[in-house]
């Protein structure tokens, strides 16, 4: 099984934010707030029972939403940046590094 | 650690000031003579007993500095031409009582030396306290000699100026450098400043390194140790004081390098706290207290993990940024595969790490995040900069690409952020982290047509817990000629951008429950003179903006034709609760519909919020908050009132105004404390409301009633200094209502 690391990175400020992946809650995360120094806000792992999913981030107090349907063979690395209204998705096959 | 070259401090002691006459000789052996020419540095005015007495004779008014200039006006009352500006003598020039204000000036003039900035920018300060800051970006205009525009101010006392002139005379000896400024533009009286040299650099500074037992460290770095660097970068041991060095602070280093011992518990990594309770106890300079030092430690891993190469950990507590860390066996010490020098790329990244988590302790943010927060602290977002500030692995061709013409420096928005904003917004200890990491420029013109104050009718912008915050704005037209405006210019529910910002916390903008959207007109304001009006920024669509205690700033934007006017930052303050009564009722006064009440001056329909108001008349009678409420409640009692009855088929239900009532709230509200409610709901909405009960008794035919309230007005306003042409209208007004009394009484 791989596992799937979820990085919440940039633009969150007091958000609740909830994790789906095949429209089931993985994650609920009441206050994400980005740490500017760092560029991080939380850290989310779980493992993927399936090489393929859909995974869908929610902050339900902003009415914002996205899904994508990722591949995890192996482990991978998801990281989400809030910009407006819109949340980016960043997937790579190494951890992200901060600093 | 690499030893400083015996050569390179003696050129850092010239370069600070630090060199008397005696010791030129062993220094001018080891420099070149252009080195110690050059102009930047710090200089300083400070008041003497020579300069008080020369401003106390001066002739001049203190109000003619700032009342408006007729045509026709005397050579003292007008703004001095270009050619008039006279740099070559040290005759400084009085300009009324600014300089006995000001104490004490600073400035920094960037011209030359390393990365210059092409910038001055001046702090003045009335004892301890910062008066005002400016900015100026200058061109040259001669041998050391520079004009430019003055494009930021912030501070509390009155800096008409908009333009200035530099002339900056360099001398070996730094006790013969000095620079010339001329203050001029802006409707002011020219003014002329002679500041004299204190040092090469902009701001002093001290690091503190420790080291963890065991971790590594790295403090200076061969600049060519690695083969993938710039063609054009000089071959140096660069040491980390040496970059802050070249970025315009005086570094010293305080008692450190110390190696601790391993207190990160038995999973050897390291947390925040931990890291926190270790700066507190090993740092020789800890103190709950802005101060321009920081602690920087080298350790191995942060809990976190391989992924964090560094932090800079102080974001909590009342003084942030005062300490840092480097995790040097993370990810900084992975080089990919196949590099041709490990070693050097191991150092080199622990070297780039810790000048980049320093750089957020002087309050820099990461060049992809210039853009976020709020306006005016906003810059451009640079996604490629070659800065300590940027990730060498985000770029563009990855680390390779960034190394390849990275000259180990920051870029030049934070070089201008640090050696110019306001030492508040960088020093450590000071602004909060992320707070004031940068500033915006408006697009205003260099001799600006209008100026726009926001201000509160009070001695100290204090206001009570829970009172609403009721703000005055006055747009004035500084050109010589009249000036056509939109009706609604000051308007703030139509296209004003007000931003308002709580200490700690990230700056928001204000949105009214309402926008308005007018047929165009215009309006005529003469040259010289003002338009006013007000606005309540407590509540508005993203909530109550100002509700809980502590301080916020405010600033204001309107656009006139091309032109950004951008009012002042204002300061104030929301003092604490003062007992159980209060805090009970704001848990239900903080809502929604009780801000709407307020911003619309009172509703019919929102029961809720009118039985919260009510409740405060009754708990709180005394507090400001109640002369509100008692307003609000009044209003809809005053007027014929539509309420739409959906309950009734849609149908408007008609309901009669209830003067009794009305009066009575009204009465409280006015004029029960007349000196009170004028201070809380402001001149401007304080004579709207008189003005508009008097009308309504008018119309009601108490006509002698009508005439009392606008004679209890007129005291009241004349008493708190309101302009003449505002009294003559409430004379006027009164005048009527006593004529049309006596008519009615004939007929």
């Amino acid at each position: 099984m791989a596992k799937v690391t979820i990085d919440l990175q940039e633009g969150f400020l007091h958000d609740k934010a909830i994790i789906y992946m095949d429209n089931k809650a993985v994650a609920t995360i009441v206050d994400v707030t980005t740490r500017n120094q760092i560029g991080l806000a939380e850290r989310v792992q779980f493992e993927l029972q399936n090489s393929e999913a859909e995974l869908k981030i929610e902050l339900p107090n902003r009415n914002i939403s996205q899904k994508q349907m990722i591949q995890a063979p192996s482990d991978i690395f998801i990281g989400v940046s809030l910009s407006g209204s819109k949340l980016s998705l960043n997937i790579q096959k190494r951890e992200f590094w901060y600093a | 650690m690499a030893s400083q070259p015996k050569q390179l401090s003696k050129e850092q002691d010239v370069e600070a000031g630090r060199v008397t006459g005696e010791n030129i000789d062993l220094i001018t052996q080891a420099l070149s003579w252009p080195f110690v020419k050059q102009a930047s540095g710090l200089y300083e005015w400070k008041m003497t007993r020579k300069t008080h007495s020369f401003i106390t004779d001066d002739p001049m008014p203190y109000s003619a500095q700032h009342q408006p200039r007729d045509a026709g006006d005397e050579v003292n009352g007008r703004e001095m031409e270009e050619e008039e500006i006279d740099l070559d003598t040290d005759e400084e020039t009085a300009s009324t009582l600014l300089p006995i204000l000001f104490k004490r000036e600073e400035l920094r003039l960037d011209v030359d030396g390393r990365y210059p900035q092409m910038t001055a920018s001046g702090s003045m300060y009335s004892g301890m306290a910062l008066s005002m800051h400016w900015i100026a970006s200058l061109k040259s205009t001669g041998k050391n000699t520079w004009s430019g525009d003055i494009w930021y101010k912030s501070g509390t006392a009155t800096f008409p100026y908009t333009k200035l002139k530099i002339k900056a005379t360099t001398n070996f000896f730094s006790s013969q450098r000095k620079a010339v400024v001329v203050f001029y533009g802006g409707g002011g009286r020219a003014r002329k400043v002679v500041y004299r040299f204190r040092s090469a650099y902009f701001h002093p500074v001290e690091f503190e390194f420790d080291s963890v037992e065991g971790a590594p460290i790295a403090t200076s770095i061969d600049t060519q140790a690695h083969p993938n660097h710039p063609a054009i970068l000089p071959g140096e041991t660069l040491t980390i004081e040496n970059v802050f060095r070249r970025a315009g602070f005086d570094v010293r280093k305080t008692a450190g390098d110390q190696v601790i011992p391993n207190e990160s518990g038995p999973d050897a990594l390291w947390s925040d706290m931990e890291m926190h309770d270790a700066m507190q106890i090993y740092w020789s300079r800890y103190a709950d207290t802005a101060q321009w030092s920081m602690w920087v430690l080298f350790a191995s891993l942060h809990e976190m993990g391989q992924g964090l190469g560094g932090i800079m950990f102080d974001d909590i507590g009342p003084n942030h940024r005062q300490g840092t860390a480097i995790f040097g066996d993370s990810f900084i010490a992975n080089p990919p595969a196949g590099d041709p020098a490990p070693n050097a790329w191991i150092n080199r990244m622990r070297f780039w790490t810790a000048c980049h988590e320093m750089g957020h302790a002087f309050n820099l943010a990461h060049s992809w995040q210039k853009e976020l927060g709020v306006p005016w602290i906003t810059l451009i977002n640079e996604n490629e900069a070659r800065s300590f500030m940027n990730y060498p692995y985000s770029v563009a061709g990855g680390e390779t690409a960034f190394f390849s013409d990275f000259e180990y420096r920051f870029s030049d928005s934070e070089l201008l952020f640090m050696r110019h904003a306001p030492e508040s917004f960088v020093q450590m200890g000071n602004a909060d982290w992320f707070d004031h990491h940068g500033f915006k420029q408006a697009n205003s013109m260099g001799s600006p047509t209008f100026r726009l104050e926001i201000r509160v009718n009070r001695e100290r912008p204090v206001f009570e817990f829970m009172e609403p915050v009721m703000l005055e704005m006055k747009l004035t037209n500084l050109s010589p000629e009249f000036q056509l405006v939109a009706a609604e210019v000051l308007n703030p529910n139509h296209d004003m951008t007000v931003i308002l910002k709580k200490k700690g916390s990230p700056a928001r903008q204000w949105a009214p429950y309402a926008r308005k959207c007018t047929a165009p007109s215009r309006q005529i304001v003469d040259s010289g003179k003002s338009i006013y009006n007000s606005m309540l920024v407590s509540a508005g669509l993203n909530g109550w903006d100002i509700a809980e205690p502590g301080e916020y700033t405010i600033q204001a934007a309107i656009r006139i034709d091309d032109q950004d006017v951008v009012s002042n930052p204002l300061t104030i303050r929301v003092a604490p609760s003062r007992g159980y009564d209060e805090e009970a009722v704001a848990q239900d006064f903080f809502s929604d519909d009780v801000g709407r009440v307020i911003a619309f001056n009172g509703s019919r329909f929102l029961a809720g919020a009118n039985d919260t108001l009510q409740e405060i008349t009754e708990r709180l009678p005394e507090k400001r908050v109640a002369c509100h409420a008692r307003l609000v409640l009044a209003n809809p009692s005053s007027r014929k009132y539509k309420l739409l009855n959906i309950s009734k088929g849609k149908r408007f239900e008609t309901i009669n105004r209830d003067m009794d009532q009305a009066k009575n709230m009204l009465n409280n509200a006015l004029f029960q404390d007349p000196q009170k409610s004028a201070e809380t709901l402001g001149h401007i909405l304080y004579k709207k409301s008189v003005d508009k009960y008097s009308k309504t008794l008018f119309d009601e035919g108490e006509f002698e009633a009508a005439a009392q309230r606008q004679e209890d007005m007129l005291s009241v306003l004349q008493s708190r200094g309101v302009l003449d042409s505002v009294l003559k209208q409430v004379e006027t007004t009164r005048t009527n209502y006593i004529e049309r009394k006596a008519t009615s009484a004939t007929t």
